[in-house]
């Protein structure tokens, strides 16, 4: 059973002990999740995504998540809230008022998931920064460099992890994410085809800190 | 073409000879734009009788950043250049207006402030405060060197920084996160590692 680990843990894989630390997730047997979640060493995901429904008591029904690739992981993490809260496999796409698009490919903090939805009241869309030392001249290769470049002006301008993306349902959503996954889809750079789109369609987007995709980055 | 020019905050006598320095600096790499400077004639005393006290200086801190958020009304310009007193510009700062004229509404960087860091220079209270009413700790954003233009969006965002900053007074950072709870605008973020190449800020200078 998948869980979130709230604190360090060391955990034994084919004879290894490998440390674990708190906002990974991992597959263990279900007693010993049980027993974590318990004591509060551990949590899933679907006791926190639920708290986007007690938080939006008449609103729940327009929320919505979207996960883009189709991994085991992803399944067996969403099973519990599989069925509370829509959830479709795919390309990302705002299917719902609100909607949560994630690749599995990240850890969720499932915690700021509820948050994440409530900025959407506000913003049309919120998402992480990539780590804050990155920046967009520092990715993708000199070809998609300088298209990106003669798109957005200037590279010296952070990139966001286009992993986990919170988007509200309207025009200026539907425009930046047709834009930005038709560039992703011919191979070029998520976050730089992603930054090209913001560009151009120039939407009311909040950035949120690097720690929304992983609390042990530096600030 | 809208009418477009940088904009300074400088109460007391420190703040002058530093927007006075900023000023120079900017006019090595823009010497035709048009500058406004609030303040600049409230000199309390001269220099050579006059030394403020710790609490006066306090006094004229929360006085600049009171002037800071009304920036919206103050500022005479379609697109604005807020600049921090205490910057030494070392760069062409064109970059921000062309964003502005490009659609964005507000030009600006993160703070180099972030994680264990962020807000540490607001009480603690307000700290704490601004976290439980956001859910998160936001990024924070340098707001002593901004881009702005006038825009229904912007005046919103204004007018809430504004309310938010009544509550406590003092610092201004809190409080724009607080107002962007309320008040979205079309942001583009430059990077802090770009804008200190083109702005140096002689952080505390002003509190001399």
């Amino acid at each position: 059973m998948w869980i979130q680990l709230l604190t360090v843990k060391q955990i034994e894989e084919a004879g290894v002990r490998k440390t674990y630390y708190p906002g990974d997730w991992v597959d263990i047997g279900k007693q010993t999740a049980r027993q974590w979640i318990a004591s509060k060493e551990a949590r899933t995901l679907e006791s926190d995504i639920a708290l986007a429904a007690t938080d939006l008591p008449a609103a729940v029904e327009d929320i919505g998540i979207v996960v883009t690739g189709d991994s085991e992981k992803s399944r067996q993490m969403l099973a519990g809230v599989d069925g509370k809260i829509p959830i479709q496999y795919g390309r990302a796409e705002a299917l719902y008022p609100r909607t949560m698009i994630w690749d599995p490919e990240v850890n969720l903090r499932a915690e700021l998931v509820p948050v994440g939805l409530q900025l959407l009241k506000t913003w049309e869309i919120a998402i992480p920064q990539w780590e804050y030392s990155t920046l967009a001249n520092g990715i993708g290769t000199p070809e998609e460099q300088a298209a990106t470049e003669k798109a957005i002006r200037d590279l010296r301008v952070p990139v966001y992890d286009t992993r986990l993306i919170f988007v509200r349902q309207c025009e200026n959503v539907k425009r930046l994410l047709d834009t930005w996954l038709n560039d992703k889809e011919t191979g070029f750079d998520s976050r730089l085809a992603f930054l090209k789109a913001l560009y151009q369609v120039k939407p009311f987007i909040l950035a949120l800190p690097c720690t929304w995709i992983n609390p042990n980055y530096g600030g | 073409m809208a009418d477009k020019g940088v904009v300074y905050i400088a109460l007391g006598e420190a703040a002058v000879s530093e927007q006075q320095a900023s000023l120079k600096t900017l006019r090595q790499y823009h010497p035709d734009w048009k500058v406004y400077t609030f303040g600049s004639e409230m000199r309390i005393g001269q220099k050579s009788d006059f030394i403020p006290t710790a609490g006066q200086k306090e006094i004229l801190r929360s006085m600049s950043r009171g002037l800071k958020v009304d920036l919206y009304n103050l500022s005479p310009f379609d697109e604005t250049l807020y600049l921090d007193a205490d910057t030494r510009v070392r760069g062409s700062l064109q970059c921000g207006f062309d964003y502005l004229e490009a659609g964005c509404e507000l030009v600006i960087a993160p703070s180099s402030q972030q994680g264990e860091d962020w807000l540490w220079h607001v009480s603690e209270e307000e700290r704490n405060q601004t976290e439980a009413e956001i859910g998160y700790k936001p990024l924070q954003l340098q707001a002593g060197v901004m881009w702005f233009r006038k825009c229904v969006s912007i005046e919103k965002l204004f007018t809430a920084w504004r309310e938010e900053w009544s509550r406590y007074k003092g610092e201004d950072q809190g409080a724009l996160l607080r107002a962007m709870k309320r008040a979205p605008v079309k942001i583009w973020l430059l990077s802090h590692e770009y804008v200190e190449t083109i702005i140096q800020h002689q952080f505390g200078a002003c509190r001399k």
